[in-house]
């Protein structure tokens, strides 16, 4: 995430982002079944290809709607409130259940993630470090919390995954809070080096 | 502040304020007013607030007899507590089976009680024939009289009752099943009206009682 995600993204072409973003959505399509039938293979696989086959399809985008995000995104404020209830919603048992069970619900998952990945990309590239800083903290306290909810829950909290996928999940939405928040810690550090020089 | 700058946060408030809007409304939709978390504290709820009736269904009980436990045509008082196992369960089922028969005991000590019948229902019809509900039946002393052990005729039979009641059944990887387990009580007519944690079968027959 950040600023080292931001300057490679931008060394990539619409092509190459095209390929991400196929091969992203590709695996999702393809791997349906395996990565939902574990409850952490869906939280910690699915959901961050979706958000990267977003980002693809937002690096494609930017081209052409650019200024039209960024007119909506003052400070990568709108692009990072979506992405946070986005994920905020899909760690809700019974949302998860619901996109297990039905199809329209399952369309709104895969929607919602895309377009949160596409709306991060814009976000990350325009908002102040303190506004970085402020929703990957959230973000990682959320998921963080969540895992730790799962892990200790007495009871099965998802009708479609047993006591012991949900353990597992809870162990690995705790890695990934962390995960997530030291890679933006590391991206950003040349940044607010830089910034800590000129001042 | 420049115009343009102007129009951009203006921009950014009214897409905030509409992502929040629909994120608010969907979450209070998806947790029943804020009530439920998982999808089995929301199927106790609504079964409070909007009943589902459940279709008329065919069984085949532990002694081999073909029945349709609700949907008759006469109505009457009678009301059913129904549990939703598998008789190879070592864990959840027993425990339900060890409920059902003390509620069994407490059911028969009251004269009131006898509009109310248990009925325990195996959603594994591939093992569980006849001789296996009778086992189970027999290692719960269930009496046929106040007590029926019974498999759905048929997969769609059973299909259709887990769709409607909201049951569902998972593999636990160790060659049994997870399912979400507790009493449901269905009226006469189908409706399915509360459903009670499995552990608390009093609660299920005061209740049961008061109909």
């Amino acid at each position: 995430m950040g600023a080292r995600v931001v300057a490679l993204s931008r060394r990539f072409s619409s092509r190459n982002a095209l390929l991400i973003a196929a091969f992203a959505g590709l695996a999702v399509f393809l791997l349906r079944d395996w990565l939902e039938g574990d409850m952490a293979r869906h939280m910690v696989i699915e959901f961050p290809l979706l958000l990267l086959a977003g980002a693809a399809v937002g690096r494609v985008l930017q081209e052409r709607f650019g200024a039209q995000i960024a007119c909506c995104n003052q400070m990568g404020l709108t692009g990072f409130v979506f992405a946070s209830l986005t994920l905020a919603y899909w760690m809700i048992p019974a949302a998860l259940d619901a996109a297990l069970g039905d199809e329209w619900m399952a369309a709104a998952k895969y929607v919602s993630l895309v377009v949160s990945g596409a709306l991060l990309r814009s976000s990350f590239r325009v908002a102040p470090l303190a506004v970085q800083l402020f929703f990957v903290g959230n973000f990682a306290l959320m998921t963080a919390t969540v895992g730790l909810i799962y892990q200790t829950a007495p009871q099965q909290l998802c009708l479609n995954y047993g006591t012991d996928a949900q353990l597992a999940a809870g162990e690995s939405l705790v890695a990934l809070a962390v995960i997530s928040a030291c890679t933006w810690c590391v991206s950003v550090a040349p940044a607010f080096l830089e910034s800590g020089a000129d001042a | 502040m420049p115009r343009v700058a102007r129009a951009s946060w203006m921009g950014t408030g009214i897409s905030l304020v509409a992502i929040i809007g629909f994120a608010a409304a969907a979450i209070w939709s998806i947790t029943f007013g804020l009530r439920g978390l998982t999808t089995e504290d929301i199927r106790r709820l609504r079964v409070q607030s909007e009943p589902p009736v459940l279709g008329s269904l065919q069984l085949t009980s532990s002694n081999g007899a073909s029945f349709r436990p609700w949907g008759a045509p006469q109505g009457s008082r009678r009301v059913w507590l129904v549990t939703f196992m598998y008789t190879r369960c070592p864990t959840l089922c027993t425990a339900l089976g060890i409920e059902f028969e003390r509620l069994q005991r407490a059911l028969g000590q009251d004269p009131r009680d006898d509009h109310v019948r248990l009925l325990s229902i195996s959603f594994d019809p591939a093992h569980d024939d006849t001789g296996a509900l009778q086992a189970y039946a027999a290692e719960h002393h269930a009496d046929p009289a106040r007590w029926i052990v019974a498999v759905p005729s048929g997969a769609s039979a059973l299909a259709k009752l887990e769709r409607e009641a909201g049951i569902v059944v998972i593999k636990d990887g160790l060659g049994g099943y997870a399912h979400n387990a507790a009493i449901h009580v269905v009226l006469d007519d189908g409706r399915l009206v509360r459903i009670f944690a499995f552990d608390n079968p009093q609660a299920a027959l005061t209740w049961a009682r008061a109909l």
